[in-house]
């Protein structure tokens, strides 16, 4: 393999590899880019500016980009990839969706500021669960929304636990419907009294 | 999650997990979106993860903040072969040689002699500005292996500029710009390397 006797800095041999790997479900070859490029997507992890808030080893990310790229990446898709920089990028993009997964799944526990991370996810929390959270949410949102009672009050609850926001931001992003914050304030409070005598909803919530 | 006195959860336990639950269930996850601005998804898969971008802040800052990682330089594939060859050389001992002040490392003497492995790396000052010699002695290596190996000045930016060792291990580099280089050595058993030298 020309790759491996270091005819380096051919783009084509490399591409070769990650054809060998992907497409001829190669392992060999797998190993060889895992061992070629650790060092590139460990300067990835550098780069990225939220990987020093997560308080993991950096070879945690590398692993885990990996793994993302080889579930992402199968024989129908190489197509979408010409050329080594194509992969190279997209291996980039493995790093940060990595990371980022881990950001969402830590700020859905504490909901703090980026830099107020927890250091690790609560043991029954995982970074990967990622369909089953997405479908476990649609369904709570489906039985909550059969509780609330005008756009007011559906916007609340939306804005305040899907996206985050502070209610002085919901009051400036819906002046017609706020006139301040103790209006956003009092519907919550209103909203998750509701919720919490509601049989619906407590069916959604652990025991 | 805690019951109140009447079996109920108490409001903060309903506020947790509908934040734990909902938080960005309807969001696009962040592999999907990187998809989108890669332009790898469908067409129909597009246009949804468009239309939710267009007003969700948290998508929009997640985008942002790939481009800007993306942006960044890729760096460039270095072969197994070449890693496993390069030796960094680390300053030996500051020579006590002459007070010459075109080329420092990290001392202020100009001469400066690296150690990598059993391969001794001197350099100095040339006669000229701008000039640079020096000597590799490879203990593991015949003298006459080492003639015509390549020596490479590498600037930060710009251009290497290259020169030969002779049957003795000399080189002598000219026209060297003021600035920092890493210099390269090819040797038989692989590429030494001092990180570090200022010319001044």
């Amino acid at each position: 393999m020309r790759f491996l006797r270091g005819d380096h800095r051919d783009d084509a041999f490399c591409f070769e590899i990650f054809q060998r790997a992907v497409v001829h479900h190669d392992d060999d070859a797998w190993e060889a880019i895992v061992a070629q490029y650790r060092g590139i997507v460990l300067a990835y992890v550098g780069q990225h500016t939220v990987a020093a808030m997560l308080h993991e080893p950096d070879d945690y990310w590398v692993n885990r980009a990996f793994q993302r790229f080889w579930t992402a990446v199968g024989a129908d898709r190489f197509g979408q990839f010409p050329d080594l920089p194509a992969l190279l990028k997209y291996l980039k993009l493995c790093v940060h969706s990595v990371l980022m997964d881990e950001v969402r799944a830590r700020k859905a526990t504490t909901l703090t500021p980026l830099e107020e991370l927890p250091e690790s996810l609560p043991s029954q929390v995982n970074a990967e669960h990622g369909v089953v959270g997405k479908i476990a949410g649609e369904q709570l949102w489906a039985a909550i929304s059969h509780e609330l009672q005008g756009e007011a009050e559906e916007r609340v609850i939306y804005l305040s636990f899907a996206r985050d926001m502070k209610p002085a931001d919901i009051v400036a992003r819906y002046p017609r419907l706020f006139a301040n914050v103790s209006d956003v304030y009092r519907i919550k409070r209103n909203v998750l009294e509701r919720l919490r005598r509601s049989a619906a909803i407590r069916a959604f919530l652990p025991t | 999650m805690q019951a109140s006195g009447s079996g109920q959860p108490g409001p903060e336990e309903v506020e947790r997990e509908l934040r734990r639950t909902l938080y960005r269930f309807d969001c696009p996850d962040a592999h999907t979106l990187g998809e989108y601005h890669l332009d790898l998804l469908e067409e129909q898969d597009r246009v949804q993860v468009a239309g939710h971008a267009a007003e969700c802040d948290e998508c929009r800052t997640e985008l942002q903040t790939l481009r800007s990682f993306l942006a960044s330089p890729i760096g460039a594939p270095e072969s197994m072969v070449d890693r496993a060859r390069r030796v960094v050389a680390t300053l030996f001992v500051p020579a006590p040689g002459r007070a010459h002040a075109a080329l420092r490392g990290a001392a202020d003497s100009a001469t400066r002699v690296f150690e990598a492995g059993d391969v001794t790396v001197t350099v100095g000052p040339g006669q000229v500005r701008g000039s640079l010699f020096g000597l590799v002695v490879a203990v593991a290596d015949r003298p006459e292996s080492l003639d015509g190996r390549v020596v490479r000045l590498v600037p930060r930016e710009g251009l290497p500029l290259a020169a030969t060792l002779d049957d003795l291990g000399n080189f002598e580099v000219v026209g060297l710009e003021p600035g920092l280089y890493a210099l390269e050595i090819d040797l038989p058993d692989g590429i030494v390397v001092v990180e570090e030298l200022r010319v001044d």
